[in-house]
């Protein structure tokens, strides 16, 4: 859907609020979508910017509460995602990876149009000036003000393949942006190659447009796939593109605002500080970018990210977003039975947790052996594997498993010391790069146990009490005076390994049954 | 002051908004339960249900008296003793443990509400009681999942009373769960080994100060009912009982009184434990019923175990953590706090130290171990006190960004394992020994402290103070 229509459709179901009050871009803005990312609240847009110039901006956009407590909105992590690829706003989590598993394989081609709405503006070379727009500053430390919602658009240097990262940007000047590119991403890759041969690189910010663009920029898309392809593969129809007025790149034609220009060779300028997942990233020499031309909506409303703050929008969509691409490697490269792969929120994507089914003995070392190969893919660097049977949306059933069905005894699959890998992202103990080791939790029942007695019955308001009495509590809850809304979780019957029900005695002392 | 007996302890909740009243009827068997578990999810108030299917008017049942809301689960306790429950979990640790410090000695009263109607021999019959069925596939109804179980040591000078679950195998015979390690266990293989019967009583509905103490796990030889005194901060009050002489709280409303008789076993479960998960069938010694005395209109407190959230939930942070914490303050240190992750019920204690060094890391470790409860449990983290302990979110936070490898430590299996331990296999249990984990995620002096990226360290005072304004006129409507 378009970028506008994605903002009406979070509005009208509540996803999205309007602020009228005015608000500084000077970490007003940041302030705000910081508090509702933690709150687990609306996306907010702020209609009102202190010199603004006729734009506004939109924070927390896919931002989403974890599912450790419950939230009377019955929002999820990817709430807003399923709503910007078209889904039911109440859609499962299973489900929803499902969908996404097998739209991922039928990628759909983008389509040029001659232009569009970010064309309504264009403002080239002297006329461009970064500062016209209120892009946000967003923390007290910041070494400036930053584009944290963009999306960056490059091609390699033989024009054969293109790529869409989201990256983060910071103004330098009026034309010129310092543009964090990590050397070891597809973007690092490709500016490099151009930089060998001494030419400058083409590249594209577009802030906005498609929600599907941004998403599929966020996800770890296997590499030599256009993100715009995989974009179109999410929704199943074609992202519209048009062409960048100064070079030859494709942005989506609905984008809000479309930066052009080139990432010098042999430039490099201080990037940050700059809040990362578990660090105030210190100032870093980062490739320059000159702007071009500048090209946006009439009043355009540009997203921004509060990253770093529980629930960013990519702490979000990653959540989801990498776990899909994991599954993915699990179900076509292994026979392995793994139900469900989830980065909690809560930990900031350090943990992976994945829903076993082990199915002989030794299945779930295999799993950590495959998984702990994907750490880089994925950020993770800690591995927990739960029994299927629980519901990846309820973090406090795995909690209680993690305690109680963990044996307390280092074993095969708790430490994976034969793969050297390097501290990511999410390790706060380490630098990045830095040697570390995963660590891998087996808290499913002991795979050598075959008989049905030894798989014990969870005790829960689903599994302990049959099905007509939960439909009638549940139903008869404001008759009995009670206060709130009950709220029944998902649990399939065939995901247990044991019984869902505890097997019933026959003879129960005081129900009819016979005295011992 | 804070004497309160059950009924007025209701009339406290009820105030304060934590009680709700159903008058429909209600049926014993897994109804009652099944609400009970869903207040538990939403973190709802006690509930008291006035009329109970197959049962007369006037005999009632009340739940989810202790449970409490995630981030403050000592709520309804706080209540109970007087406590404000608003002042965070330090306070309330505080005034716990202080509290602890100053046990009063009961009293013995001549008659109390638990006299009101006395039942002997064939007329006590259990059943005239709604107890109820807690679980699918519960092994009979579990009457006791909030009793205090009050025996006498044959030898030493030394009462207990402690909550144990029970079920009724019929009219006048009980079975529980005697795990050795327990006092009342072990008490009763005392007995046993003398050849002699024990003599029990147990109380329920009884003022909070004693259900408490009755959860709190004291050192061999203190005495229940002294810790209560202190908590309550007046004497308890005691009668003796009709066919014992022990010493029963005056306005419980239900005593069971009976003995254990040695060498008797019958078939005990399954139930749903506390560790979320239901027990296996095993034979155990048998509670036969001499009398059962009562209020008139009795309320039977009830408690089902293993649901998220529940009143085992809740005490093992508003109770096993402060007593984990005096405990080690008797040991000498002073500077930790000390909690309990309530979504893991009981199972996962939370330690938050100021940076130490190596070797005093290693003495804290050792010294919360050894401490006699923590004797059932295999799991232990340890972070810096600059962690909100009371916070799971930040918690998981903390595991997945701060541990790392090197720090978990395992420990000789050379700890008592815990009947219920869902990993272990019949032959471990049996065997009946096990280690332990400890998550060590604390930063030593000489190492830089990660750093926290949250509202309160990315922006100025200045800038946050105009957060909470705006976010109260802009957003929270």
């Amino acid at each position: 859907m378009l970028y506008r229509d994605f903002l009406d459709e979070l509005k009208s179901c509540g996803e999205l609020i309007e602020i009228a009050e005015e608000i500084h871009w000077d970490q007003e803005a940041a302030a705000a979508a910081a508090m509702s990312q933690r709150e687990g609240g609306p996306a907010l847009h702020f209609t009102q910017v202190q010199d603004g110039n006729g734009s506004s901006l939109v924070g927390a956009l896919f931002s989403g509460p974890g599912t450790l407590y419950p939230n009377s909105s019955g929002r999820t992590p990817w709430t807003r995602l399923a709503i910007a690829l078209g889904f039911n706003r109440d859609i499962s989590y299973e489900e929803l990876c499902e969908e996404l598993l097998k739209r991922r394989e039928r990628l759909v081609r983008p389509t040029l149009v001659t232009s569009g709405p970010c064309q309504e503006v264009i403002k080239i070379d002297d006329e461009v000036s970064l500062t016209d727009f209120p892009f946000p500053r967003h923390y007290d430390r910041d070494g400036g003000r930053y584009l944290t919602a963009g999306v960056l658009a490059v091609k390699d240097y033989y024009g054969r393949w293109a790529n869409w990262g989201v990256c983060r940007a910071m103004v330098l000047s009026k034309n010129e942006l310092v543009v964090n590119i990590r050397p070891e991403s597809q973007a690092g890759r490709l500016f490099a190659e151009y930089e060998q041969h001494g030419k400058p690189m083409p590249c594209c910010f577009f802030l906005g447009g498609n929600p599907a663009a941004f998403v599929a920029a966020a996800a770890p898309v296997p590499e030599g796939v256009w993100e715009a392809e995989m974009a179109g593969a999410y929704i199943q129809s074609p992202l519209e593109l048009a062409s960048a007025v100064t070079n030859d790149l494709m942005i989506p034609a609905d984008a809000e605002m479309v930066i052009e220009g080139m990432i010098m060779p042999g430039e490099r300028q201080a990037e940050g500080p700059f809040p990362e997942y578990v660090r105030y990233a210190p100032a870093r020499p980062r490739p320059v970018m000159r702007v071009n031309a500048i090209t946006h909506r009439k009043s355009p409303v540009l997203p921004f990210v509060a990253e770093g703050c529980k629930v960013s929008d990519s702490m979000a969509l990653r959540s989801v977003l990498a776990s899909v691409e994991l599954l993915y490697k699990v179900r076509t490269q292994t026979q392995l039975r793994v139900r469900w792969i989830y980065l909690p929120v809560e930990s900031r994507l350090s943990i992976c947790v994945a829903g076993c089914d082990p199915f002989y003995p030794g299945h779930n070392f295999w799993v950590s052996n495959f998984l702990s190969q994907l750490k880089e893919m994925a950020w993770f660097d800690k591995l927990l594997l739960v029994d299927s049977d629980i519901n990846p949306a309820d973090m406090t059933e795995v909690v209680n498993d993690w305690a109680q069905k963990t044996r307390p005894q280092k074993g095969y699959g708790f430490w994976a010391e034969e793969y050297p890998h390097v501290a990511g992202r999410t390790t706060a103990y380490a630098e990045e790069g830095e040697p570390v080791r995963t660590v891998v939790w087996d808290c499913c029942w002991n795979d050598t146990w075959k008989d049905e007695k030894h798989f014990r019955a969870r005790v829960s308001f689903e599994s302990s009490f049959p099905e007509d009495l939960q439909e009638q509590v549940i139903s008869r809850w404001t008759e009995y005076g009670l206060p709130g809304k009950p709220v029944k979780k998902l649990v399939d019957p065939s995901w247990t390994r044991g019984p869902l029900h505890p097997p019933q005695l026959t003879k129960i002392p005081g129900i009819g049954g016979e005295d011992q | 002051m804070h004497d309160v007996n059950f009924r007025q302890f209701l009339d406290v909740l009820s105030r304060q908004g934590e009680l709700k009243e159903v008058d429909q009827e209600v049926d014993w068997n897994l109804e009652a339960s099944a609400i009970l578990a869903m207040i538990y999810r939403m973190e709802g108030p006690a509930v008291l249900f006035n009329k109970i299917k197959d049962y007369p008017q006037g005999y009632r049942m009340a739940g989810a008296l202790y449970s409490g809301p995630r981030r403050q689960p000592w709520r309804k306790m706080a209540m109970g003793l007087g406590i404000d429950p608003d002042e965070g979990y330090k306070k309330w640790q505080q005034e716990f443990n202080r509290r602890l410090d100053h046990p009063i000695k009961p009293v013995i009263v001549q008659d109390g509400f638990c006299k009101e109607v006395i039942l002997i021999g064939e007329e006590a019959d259990i059943f005239k009681l709604p107890i109820p069925y807690v679980h699918l596939g519960d092994g009979g109804r579990y009457g006791g999942t909030l009793p205090v179980t009050v025996t006498r040591h044959p030898v030493r000078d030394w009462v207990n009373a402690g909550n144990y679950r029970w079920m009724a195998h019929d009219k006048q015979r009980l079975g529980g769960d005697f795990q050795p390690g327990q006092h009342m266990a072990d008490m009763y293989y005392v007995y046993e080994k003398k050849g002699e019967s024990m003599p029990f009583c147990m109380a329920m509905g009884v003022n909070p100060a004693l259900d408490i103490a009755a959860g709190v796990s004291l050192p061999v030889g203190a005495n229940e009912y002294d810790v209560a005194g202190g908590l309550q901060e007046e004497p308890l009050q005691l009668v003796k009982a009709e066919t014992n002489d022990l010493l029963v709280p005056a306005d419980a409303e239900i005593i069971i009184e009976g003995e254990v008789l040695p060498h008797e076993r019958l078939e005990e479960g399954p139930f749903g434990e506390y560790d979320g998960f239901m027990t296996t069938r095993l034979p155990q010694p048998v509670y036969r019923i001499k009398a059962i005395t009562h209020r008139r209109n009795p309320i039977l407190p009830v408690a089902p175990e293993g649901y998220r959230f529940n009143d085992t939930g809740a005490m093992s942070c508003g109770i096993l953590s402060p007593v984990l914490q005096w405990r080690l303050e008797k040991e000498g240190f002073k500077d930790v706090l000390f909690y309990n992750i309530p979504e893991a019920s009981w199972a996962w204690p939370v330690v938050a130290t100021k940076p130490i060094s190596d070797t005093d890391l290693g003495k804290l470790i050792s010294a919360v171990w050894s401490v006699p409860t923590m004797g059932w449990l295999d799991k232990l983290l340890l972070v810096d006190d600059d962690v909100d302990i009371t916070s799971t979110e930040e918690l998981l936070e903390i595991l997945g960004t701060r541990l790392r490898a090197e720090r978990v430590y395992e420990s000789k299996p050379n700890k008592p394992i815990s009947f219920i331990a869902a990993w272990a296999s019949e032959e471990e249990l049996r065997r009946g020994l096990a280690g332990a984990l400890t998550y060590d995620c604390v930063t030593r002096p000489e190492e830089e402290k990660p750093e926290k990226i949250t509202i309160e360290t990315l922006f100025k005072p200045e800038t946050q103070k105009w957060l909470d304004n705006f976010w109260l006129r802009a957003v929270s409507r």
